[in-house]
């Protein structure tokens, strides 16, 4: 994240953010939406994201894991870009709507313009899915990447179903109108 | 700018967490929205700052069903830009600006000049495609420079997807037909 950035959160925070309410359950009609799921689902729908990074380590982990927490969370964890065949195929069986989709630059589909460095762990390659703020009708899509350092990325949202099958993060350039 | 409010009124952390996570995914693409438009870095940064401040004061409104917060923010993004424009077309520009802008560091300014020149192709692209009717232009910029799904820049414009797809389409076929050489 930017100083810029850094600095423009800061000031929303301390001059608006008393203006960030929690969700009201339970008292507006039947007929509106709960504040809960909208406030909860803004941060999935909205690409909401974590990135983290790391650089492949010696050891030998596994390709992929899927771990279901205490609190209904699930982590994800993918140390090889190769397998998310397995890893996809683990999240059905967890019955989870949510699925990793390589982030390439020849795919059509062209979204997550913004994907936020925030790894803080060396040494795991995780992101975290709230399958409660995963909206009704989407589905958690977890983009998968890897840089020229080696380096391997996740970037989390939520799509209308049934999601890309991959996610470009290349703009349109001006020849390609010529 | 506002009295900071009282420690009392300190956002729950929920509701931070939700909307931090929107801000940090979606900060970089509006400030590249205003940078491909502005010139001035502390023109960016007012006018980024003015955006996330009204996605603050209208985060209840917010339906996801209606689309994804990137096309939420970037209608908004829209609005911003077009009050900033009556406001410079009504010479106001300047009283609006000493009421409203937090002075920026010396390192923000590189930033944002940075980013400003980053956005070099987008900014030719906007000259080339001035022309064209209002709604083929916005279609045009939020699909191809800043990378919303097409239903995404349809909510962002208020128009149905077939009338983005309509649009879109027009506003690419002109763009060729006008860089067919004569």
């Amino acid at each position: 994240m930017s100083t810029f950035e850094d600095r423009l959160w800061s000031e929303l925070v301390h001059e608006h953010g008393h203006q960030i309410q929690p969700p009201t359950v339970g008292a507006r009609p039947a007929r509106r939406r709960p504040a809960l799921i909208t406030a909860s689902a803004l941060a999935t729908v909205a690409l909401a994201t974590a990135l983290l990074a790391l650089t492949a380590g010696t050891s030998a982990p596994p390709a992929y894991a899927v771990t279901t927490n205490p609190d209904g969370t699930v982590t994800v964890t993918l140390n090889d870009i190769s397998a998310l065949t397995g890893l996809n195929a683990e999240l059905a069986r967890d019955g989870l709507r949510a699925r990793a989709v390589p982030l390439t630059a020849s795919c059509p589909t062209r979204a997550f313009p913004n994907a936020m460095p925030a790894g803080t762990n060396p040494s795991t390659y995780t992101i975290t899915i709230v399958p409660a703020d995963i909206p009704t009708g989407y589905t958690a899509i977890v983009a998968v990447s890897k840089n020229a350092s080696g380096q391997v990325t996740l970037v989390q949202g939520a799509w209308p179903n049934p999601g890309p099958s991959c996610i470009n993060t290349q703009p349109i350039s001006i020849p390609e109108y010529r | 700018m506002s009295t900071p409010p009282a420690a009392t009124d300190a956002p729950p952390e929920p509701a931070l967490n939700d909307f931090e996570a929107v801000y940090r995914a979606n900060v970089a693409g509006i400030t590249a929205f205003f940078a491909r438009r502005c010139g001035e870095p502390q023109a960016v940064a007012d006018l980024t700052s003015e955006t996330f401040v009204e996605a603050v004061g209208s985060l209840r409104s917010f339906d996801p069903m209606r689309g994804s917060a990137r096309a939420w923010l970037f209608g908004i993004a829209r609005h911003v830009y077009a009050r900033h424009c009556q406001r410079t077309a009504n010479g106001n520009h300047a009283l609006a600006a000493l009421a409203g802008h937090r002075e920026l560091e010396e390192d923000e300014v590189e930033e944002l000049a940075a980013r400003i020149d980053d956005q070099l192709i987008g900014r030719a692209l906007l000259a080339r495609i001035d022309s064209l009717p209002e709604l083929e232009r916005a279609a045009l910029e939020l699909v191809d420079l800043d990378g919303l799904a097409p239903r995404e820049a349809a909510t962002a414009l208020n128009i149905s997807q077939s009338a983005l797809r309509v649009r879109l389409f027009r506003a690419r076929t002109r763009l060729r037909t006008t860089e067919e050489p004569s």
